[in-house]
C-alpha cells in the first residue's frame, strides 16, 4: 500500500514537471512562462520528495526530503519575484 | 504489480523529455530573462530527475544532492537577476 501511494505520487510529480516544462517551452509569454515553471514545478518536485520519504521509509530520508521541500517551496517564489520585478526589457 | 522501480524508470524518460523541452527554451529564448527562467526551470527538472534515480537504486545516498542543487540553483538564480537587473554594483 506504500508503495502504491509512492507510485502515484511518482506519477503525478512526474507529470507536474513535464507540464511545466511544456509551459516553458509554449507559452507565448514572458510572464506566462514564469507562472508555469514556478507553480508547476515546485508542486512536481514537492510530490516526487513525498514519493521518496515514503518509498523509502527511512528516518533520515524522511526528514531530509522535508527539509528539502520547505526549502524549495520557499526559494522558487522568491525566484519568480525577482524576475518579474522592474527591469529594462521589451 | 509494476514495482516502484519501473515506475521511476519511466518517470526517468518523461523528466528527460521535460529537460530537453527547457533546453529548447533556452536555445530559443529572445531575452536573458527567457534563458534565466528555463534555466531554473531546468534545474528544478534536474533534481527531480536525481529523487527519481535514488528511488530507482533505493538508496539514500543522493538526497544530499539533492538539497545542495538545489541550494546552488536559488543562489544561482539569484546572482544572474542582480547581475542582469544591474543592481549587482561590482
Amino acid at each position: 500500500m506504500p508503495d502504491l501511494i509512492a507510485a502515484v505520487a511518482i506519477i503525478i510529480g512526474t507529470a507536474f514537471l513535464m507540464i511545466a516544462s511544456l509551459g516553458m517551452l509554449r507559452l507565448p509569454d514572458f510572464y506566462a512562462r514564469i507562472h508555469a515553471s514556478t507553480k508547476a514545478a515546485t508542486l512536481g518536485l514537492a510530490l516526487l520528495l513525498i514519493a521518496l520519504a515514503i518509498g523509502l521509509r527511512d528516518r533520515p530520508v524522511i526528514t531530509k526530503a522535508l527539509l528539502a521541500m520547505a526549502f524549495i517551496c520557499a526559494t522558487a517564489p522568491v525566484g519568480c519575484l525577482l524576475y518579474t520585478s522592474p527591469s529594462p526589457r521589451d | 504489480m509494476i514495482s516502484l522501480e519501473t515506475i521511476a524508470s519511466y518517470a526517468l524518460g518523461a523528466v528527460a523529455i521535460a529537460a530537453a523541452m527547457c533546453m529548447a527554451r533556452i536555445i530559443k529564448g529572445p531575452t536573458a530573462f527567457d534563458r534565466l527562467a528555463a534555466f531554473e526551470c531546468l534545474i528544478l527538472d534536474l533534481v527531480g530527475a536525481i529523487i527519481l534515480v535514488s528511488l530507482l537504486e533505493h538508496t539514500d545516498a543522493y538526497i544530499d544532492v539533492v538539497l545542495v542543487v538545489a541550494l546552488l540553483g536559488f543562489v544561482g538564480t539569484l546572482s544572474f537577476a542582480a547581475y542582469l537587473e544591474g543592481s549587482l554594483d561590482a
